[in-house]
């Protein structure tokens, strides 16, 4: 997977006008941003279709430079036709760049983009690379006999 | 008059059960996928064709039957139909119309526009440990605690593995583990038999218990395959009989309503089999165990 570089995922960066890096093991600097989006391409030879999408109402980097806090997160997921798979939210978690690993004690929402499956829980800790989440408590999934829409991003 | 048909065809299929051998066996598969009774071999099958044969006949005068003494049906069944059929009678003699209104209100058949409340058909899945979540491979993972809720079928178990269906794709796979416990629920009027006869598969409600068990719902073409197959120590239980299969698969069609599989153990309720008496005993085709 790559990721996007700096200027080119802050397209929706409002306010501050602040850097913060996409590429994970860069140790660019990172400030405060709001309307945070950074997004993930597929390897060739599917190099121009998005593979995730991360936005954040704010990003708040933490001591160290190597985490950061969002608020409002967000991920879309897509397949190599460019149609989404799933949309992540939480409302508050901590993104490390240095492995890809988002976690958070809160509330996980997980919908299928074509409405037919939902799945929320307590707690969770995401793995960007192989786009593996792991929910720590109460897990509920619904399914319904059908899907409700047609990939479309909400 | 499709209804009073089926309602009598369930009361003209309990006469005295007295010349019957209380400790009748019926065999089990013979290699073929539902047991011997369910394809018509054993006595009680001819006895229910000619039960259902006599019923056309019997449209005008045979709410008679329905007085009969026994009252067999379990809660919910036929017997309230037939309470409340006595009453009409007892009011109106021969207003057959409105016995039939009453039947059609019993059976729930009224028009499905006249209902307000469509049925919830989600799949609800719940969890009280750890879930992990491939999204690549669209699988999920359930530990501790793990409840399924669906309109046909409530199961809890330790372990569950789920394949989500995908989009443009409804193929759904759930596989359960450890103590494995189902509650199916039947459906009056599906099944290969119309949902008549006095074994009547499809309105029953199975309790299984098993070691590991398999949901899968495929669509192929205009043919929708959707099972429940329960492994290991499998046994289904309703308030007719009792299945058993300790090693091989125990397969319930939920669109059909029908077990099958091979090698198990069938065991009726002789309750079932003859309601009005009281202190029947079991009647089983299981093999006695060599000593």
């Amino acid at each position: 997977m790559r990721r996007a570089a700096g200027p080119a995922v802050l397209a929706g960066c409002a306010g501050l006008g602040l850097a913060v890096a996409g590429l994970r093991g860069q140790e660019a600097p990172v400030r405060q941003a709001s309307d945070y989006t950074s997004e993930e391409y597929f390897d060739p030879p599917n190099a121009l279709q998005i593979s995730s999408r991360i936005t954040g109402a704010q990003a708040f980097p933490l001591p160290g430079n190597r985490l950061v806090r969002y608020k409002d997160f967000r991920l879309e997921t897509y397949d190599t036709n460019g149609h989404a798979l799933y949309i992540v939210e939480t409302p508050d978690c901590v993104y490390d760049r240095s492995d890809g690993v988002a976690r958070s004690p809160g509330h996980l929402k997980v919908r299928q983009a074509d409405g037919q499956v939902t799945l929320e829980g307590e707690g969770f800790l995401w793995r960007q690379d192989d786009k593996f989440l792991i929910i720590s408590n109460q897990v509920q999934t619904v399914i319904e006999p059908g899907p409700k829409k047609n990939n479309l991003i909400p | 008059m499709k209804y009073l048909t089926l309602i009598l065809g369930r009361i003209l299929t309990l006469p005295p059960m007295a010349n019957r051998s209380e400790r009748s066996v019926y065999a089990a598969s013979t290699g073929v996928h539902r047991p011997s009774w369910w394809s018509g071999a054993s006595a009680v099958i001819p006895m229910l064709k000619r039960a259902e044969a006599r019923a056309p006949q019997q449209e005008r005068g045979v709410y008679a039957a329905a007085t009969d003494d026994r009252q067999p049906s379990p809660p919910g069944c036929a017997s309230a139909v037939i309470w409340t059929l006595k009453r009409a009678e007892a009011r109106a003699p021969g207003a057959v119309a409105s016995c039939a209104l009453i039947l059609m209100l019993a059976a729930g058949a009224w028009p499905a526009g006249a209902q307000t409340n469509a049925p919830d058909e989600r799949t609800r899945i719940y969890s009280d440990g750890p879930g992990s979540f491939d999204m690549v491979r669209h699988h999920l993972v359930y530990q501790d605690n793990v409840r399924v809720d669906n309109p046909e079928m409530k199961l809890t178990c330790a372990w569950l593995a789920a394949d989500l269906p995908r989009p443009g794709n409804p193929d759904k796979h759930i596989l359960a583990r450890t103590n494995v416990v189902m509650d199916l629920t039947g459906e009056p009027g599906k099944g290969t038999n119309g949902g008549a006869g006095l074994l009547d598969d499809t309105h029953q409600n199975w309790h299984v218990t098993s070691d590991q068990a398999e949901y899968d719902f495929h669509v192929a073409g205009t043919a929708t395959n959707e099972t429940v197959t329960a492994t290991g120590h499998a046994v289904a239980k309703s308030d007719k009989m009792t299945i058993t299969s300790e090693r091989e698969p125990l397969v319930y069609n939920l669109v059909t309503k029908l077990f099958s599989g091979k090698g198990y153990d069938t065991i009726i309720n002789n309750d079932a089999l003859n309601p009005g008496r009281t202190n029947a005993a079991a009647i089983t085709n299981q093999a006695p165990t060599p000593r």
